[in-house]
């Protein structure tokens, strides 16, 4: 690890600076593009914005595939960078874990929602298929807050994620309650109770 | 600074929590990410189909996630907010102060009144009621998508000048 750490190319970005920082920033591209683009599918899928046709929202796709590459790419290049501090850092192994889980779940929803010959519509309204996006959308969540609590010492990253789990909660119950109100949620689907 | 008082946005209660609670940063942080992508997300899937991309999703019913982009907003709002009045109790550096020498920082505000303005520019004219009317398979007019295409730029550059703006302390 001490002989990557110290190759040419980590030394460079390193030590350049520009690059380090722009690793960092196009990072948080891709984070955008890959779960605010996956996260508008899953919240379709969940049935926010139910008039929005599912099978054309497939088209987004190449972007959110674009924002992965660049993730992958820019995540290597840091785990590179400093592979002794990253890959003794527990953290980095939960955000890992909460990845595979979203990109799984991910390539599961594309096959059977937009790839399959039935009708992305009626897919869409199994209670499996909506266990899928929210397992998608957790996942997501976990990985991010992972990623960004990596920084900070272990106490600070437990009381982090309770704090994180306090506020989602929170959040969420907030929408339920007062979605329709706030135009969130459809007014039929809110008149549903769900 | 422009005759304002020197601990103009700091705000000590803020500062006392960050002081008092360590996880109040992170999940300052947290909330700014979420937001983050929320926004971004969703304005990207709206500048992407006046660009001409699903083209066969009419525009009017996409527009009804924009309420997730506009609470996406506010959570970066408030998560900046706590960023700003209580950066004193993280750095130990005035926000004023920050504001004078973070050109990553002035860059971001630089580019979030720019997308403002875009998105100003593109409420008031008579192209925006055309872009409602968009149906499936339309096309955008040019002027439209150079707007969409002005807002995904200078999103991203939001983001991108953003995570810069540590290293510009």
């Amino acid at each position: 690890m001490e002989l990557v750490e110290a190759s040419a190319f980590a030394m460079w970005v390193k030590e350049s600076s520009t690059a380090y920082v722009a690793v960092l920033a196009f990072h948080t591209i891709g984070l955008a593009f890959l779960v605010g683009i996956s996260g508008a599918i899953a919240m379709r899928i969940l049935g926010v914005a139910r008039g929005i046709p599912l099978q054309p929202m497939e088209d987004f796709m190449p972007l959110m595939f674009a924002g992965a590459a660049i993730n992958v790419f820019t995540g290597l290049v840091l785990i590179v960078l400093y592979p002794t501090n990253y890959l003794t850092e527990p953290t980095i192994y939960v955000k890992l874990a909460a990845i595979a889980v979203a990109v799984v779940v991910l390539r599961r929803l594309k096959a059977v929602v937009f790839d399959s010959p039935l009708d992305a519509e009626e897919v869409a309204q199994q209670a499996p298929i909506r266990v899928l996006a929210v397992a998608m959308m957790v996942s997501w969540v976990v990985a991010t807050v992972a990623g960004r609590v990596m920084a900070y010492t272990m106490p600070t990253k437990i009381q982090t994620a309770i704090a994180a789990l306090v506020f989602l909660a929170l959040g969420f119950g907030m929408v339920h309650l007062a979605g329709r109100r706030l135009g969130l949620l459809d007014e039929a689907r809110a008149a549903q109770g769900s | 600074m422009f005759g304002l008082p020197e601990t103009f946005l700091q705000i000590r209660l803020v500062e006392e929590l960050i002081g008092t609670y360590r996880w109040v940063w992170p999940l300052s942080e947290v909330v700014h990410f979420v937001g983050l992508i929320l926004l971004v997300g969703i304005v990207t899937v709206l500048d992407l189909r006046i660009l001409g991309v699903a083209r066969h999703i009419p525009f009017a019913p996409l527009k009804r996630l924009m309420p997730w982009a506009v609470l996406g907003f506010v959570l970066c709002v408030a998560s900046g907010m706590v960023f700003v009045t209580g950066l004193w109790a993280n750095v130990q550096m005035r926000p004023l102060e920050a504001l004078a020498i973070d050109r990553f920082l002035q860059l971001k505000l630089l580019f979030i009144a720019f997308a403002g303005l875009n998105l100003l520019l593109f409420s008031s004219s008579r192209v925006a009621a055309d872009v409602d009317n968009l149906g499936a398979g339309e096309d955008a007019p040019g002027l439209v998508k150079m707007i969409g295409a002005a807002s995904l730029f200078l999103w991203v550059g939001v983001v991108y000048w953003g995570r810069l703006i540590p290293w510009g302390l």
